[in-house]
């Protein structure tokens, strides 16, 4: 069974993007385009790793970080952070920050050194 | 046992302030005539001391009677009245005036006690009259010295003052003034003289005080001197001195007598001080006055003085210059503003602290011009520390503040459109990426996306740098007779091939013929083709099952010609509303630059027109742009819509 990546982004484009480039490394995908919708897919997919953007429309990937931290089953899920602006402050204990335009052979490096 | 005295004196007051000041003798006190009989009868006193509590007429049959009763008693008159002094002055001991300090009299009384003894004395022990008189007249001459030395000191500070007023601007003059100072003896001969004057007039001990003089006044008889010994009073007078350098010096003379204890005069102090030293001094307060007005002039600021009720009392040449003379006037006639706004000023803060402030104000003044204006304020407080006025110095910052909001709109510019361009290239790796993988895989699909996504890209940076383009282009408006409807013809021209890519149809309804506007045809141009673009991307992003829809309209009427942009596509809430036409704001995430809207509304704005929108979420947006149809009617209401926004 392959392991699950979530891709929360609000911009279609990158969202068809990383999962093609997931895909065609192994991976299975699930995708939300916003913080309220990444709760409920986080809740229903159980992802094993989590790519988040800092800047969307309404809720902001922090709130969303926040949320998913206080939910004890899910607080271990790695969380990538993948945004276009800095996300170091916002977010403290990701696994990595990618910063847009990014090199997609370093993201699976990053993602197989974390979940295989 | 204390030397006993007796006061007969119906003034109460005067009774018992003499009782206090002689506490250290034993006093009878007696409050009329009669019971001064009845007192000398019973205490022997050594001193009488008489009020003037009867006419001076009677005054002498009085004393004469009481000094019957006890003949060695000595007889010491209160008085002030010159005419008692006179009728007594064969029968009296001496006179007590109300000047006298109780140092005085407890003088007076003590050597009065002691010529009583000695006249005793006299009368038990003739041979050795020689040394008790000589012993009793030294002890008398300290007295008498020590009383003239109290009075000379108190004649010099009053002098010291009334000089000090003499000459304009008051005391500060007078320590820098080389003055001189004498007293002389009844014969107007020098007795004693201050440093000054014995170094630059050389008076000596014992010559005559006219010597210093030129003219009149240098003859025995029409010196200062001599005419206040002859007058008996205070004389003031302009005289020439003659140094002994030879030079003539104009100076002010003041001699005030000083009495000795009958009432005659026995000293005459006098005071000169140089004409020409206070001319001077004037002179130098006046240059300084120039050069700090000078000063004031050319400082290349505007300056201001206000007063407690922000009137102003001194404006500076450039505030003249620039604002005009408004002094006399009050601060908000020559800057109107709104009271909460003087309130919160730093002139308003320094006039309630009494500190200094500074701070910004945007002072609005003739012809509609606004300054922008860095405002330090000072108190002016007197020496008590009293705050006067308000000291105000205004810089004028408006062109540094008009550039510092272009950069700082620049600066969030950039970073604005970096952030857009970090979003388009992720796109195109994105695109790039399909593409390849696609045709390395067979896969006619991700082909197929990843080109769309290449050329939504390329679209994605064709409106990014049209609308930089856009906003860096600020030229005049050319406004020129446009038909409306080849007008908006070429609009929908531009931005048809988008929508149909959208799959948004577009609706054209020009009505009857709208006829000509006055407009920049290539400027407003792209603030329409912005607004059916946002349109068509709304419609795009609403995942309803219903139709896209995006309209055009026109309504020509006689002074404005409306134009309306409508959609059914995701709509706005009003939170978006508000912000809907601030520089960056963008509803569309990483898809926007935040720009579009901003310069359609400035671009419409220039054109002396306005945008209205309504929303409903879900439902959809309608714009309506509304262009006064005429130049000259734009004008009036014209507003520079790149001006920044605070």
């Amino acid at each position: 069974m392959p392991k699950k990546i979530l891709i929360v982004d609000d911009d279609p484009v990158i969202v068809k993007y990383l999962q093609a480039v997931f895909s065609d490394n192994g991976y299975a995908t699930c995708t939300a385009t916003s913080s309220m919708e990444g709760l409920e897919v986080v809740r229903r997919e159980k992802p094993d790793l989590i790519t988040l953007d800092i800047q969307m429309p309404g809720e902001w990937g922090p709130r969303f970080y926040r949320k998913l931290r206080q939910d004890k089953e899910l607080k271990n899920t790695p969380v990538i952070v993948i945004s276009g602006i800095d996300g170091e402050h916002a977010i403290k204990d990701a696994i990595a920050f990618i910063k847009k335009p990014f090199d997609p052979e370093k993201l699976i490096g990053i993602i197989k050194n974390t979940i295989g | 046992m204390p030397e006993t005295i007796l006061i007969v004196d119906t003034d109460s007051q005067r009774m018992a302030r003499l009782q206090a000041v002689l506490s250290g003798y034993r006093v009878l006190a007696a409050p009329c005539a009669d019971g001064a009989l009845d007192a000398l009868s019973t205490g022997r006193p050594k001193v009488l001391l008489i009020g003037d509590f009867l006419p001076a007429t009677e005054l002498p049959g009085l004393v004469r009677s009481l000094k019957r009763r006890c003949r060695a008693a000595l007889v010491l008159v209160l008085t002030d009245r010159s005419e008692v002094m006179e009728r007594l002055r064969r029968i009296a001991d001496g006179f007590v005036g109300s000047a006298t300090s109780p140092l005085g009299l407890e003088a007076m009384v003590r050597g009065a006690c002691e010529r009583f003894d000695l006249r005793r004395r006299l009368r038990l022990q003739p041979a050795r009259l020689e040394r008790r008189i000589l012993k009793s007249l030294r002890e008398r001459i300290e007295t008498e010295r020590f009383l003239a030395v109290k009075q000379i000191v108190d004649k010099l500070s009053a002098f010291i003052g009334r000089i000090s007023r003499d000459v304009e601007g008051g005391v500060r003059y007078f320590n820098e003034m080389p003055y001189f100072v004498a007293i002389h003896d009844r014969q107007a001969r020098v007795l004693a003289a201050n440093r000054p004057y014995r170094a630059l007039l050389g008076g000596k001990a014992g010559e005559g005080g006219w010597r210093i003089y030129d003219g009149a006044a240098g003859e025995p008889d029409g010196c200062p001197v001599s005419r206040t010994l002859r007058a008996a009073e205070a004389q003031e007078s302009r005289e020439v001195l003659r140094y002994r350098s030879g030079a003539k010096v104009p100076v002010i003379v003041h001699t005030a007598p000083i009495y000795d204890n009958d009432g005659q005069v026995e000293l005459v102090l006098e005071i000169a001080a140089g004409t020409q030293d206070i001319a001077r001094l004037q002179e130098d307060t006046r240059h300084a006055q120039q050069r700090y007005h000078l000063i004031f002039d050319a400082v290349p600021c505007y300056v201001a003085v206000l007063d407690r009720g922000l009137r102003f009392t001194a404006n500076n040449k450039a505030f003249v210059n620039e604002f005009g003379d408004r002094v006399g006037s009050h601060f908000t006639d020559a800057f109107p503003m709104a009271p909460e706004r003087l309130a919160a000023s730093p002139i308003q803060a320094t006039l309630t602290q009494g500190v200094p402030r500074h701070g910004e104000m945007a002072l609005a003044h003739s012809a509609g011009k606004t300054a922008h204006v860095l405002v330090w304020a000072s108190p002016m407080a007197t020496a008590a520390g009293k705050l006067m006025q308000v000291l105000v110095i205004l810089l004028d910052i408006t062109q540094i503040r008009e550039l510092q909001s272009n950069l700082a709109t620049l600066g969030l510019m950039i970073g604005s459109i970096s952030h857009s361009i970090k979003g388009v290239l992720t796109g195109l790796d994105a695109g790039v990426y399909l593409l390849t993988k696609g045709v390395a895989q067979q896969d006619a699909a991700r082909v197929t996306s990843g080109l769309e996504i290449v050329q939504r890209m390329a679209e994605r940076i064709r409106r990014m740098i049209s609308d930089i383009l856009l906003f860096a282009k600020e030229r005049e408006l050319k406004r020129e007779p446009t038909d409306i409807r080849a007008f908006l013809e070429e609009v929908l021209e531009i931005v048809r091939p988008q929508c149909a890519a959208k799959g948004v149809p577009l609706e054209l309804d020009l009505g009857p013929y709208p006829g000509c506007f006055d407009v920049d045809a290539d400027i407003l141009r792209p603030a329409l083709v912005n607004l059916l673009e946002n349109a068509a991307d709304a419609c795009a992003a609403q995942a309803t099952a219903r139709e896209p829809r995006v309209a055009l309209r026109v309504e020509g009427g006689d002074a404005d010609v409306v134009v309306t942009v409508e959609d059914n596509g995701v709509g706005m809430t009003p939170e978006q509303l508000k912000n809907l036409f601030t520089l960056f704001f963008s509803t569309k995430g990483a898809q926007g630059t935040g720009l579009g809207l901003f310069i359609a509304d400035a671009i419409v704005r220039r054109h002396g027109g306005r945008i209205a929108v309504e929303s409903t979420p879900g439902l959809g947006s309608r714009f309506r742009v509304s262009l006064p149809r005429r130049a000259e009617v734009a004008a009036a209401g014209d507003h520079d819509g790149n001006a920044p926004r605070s």
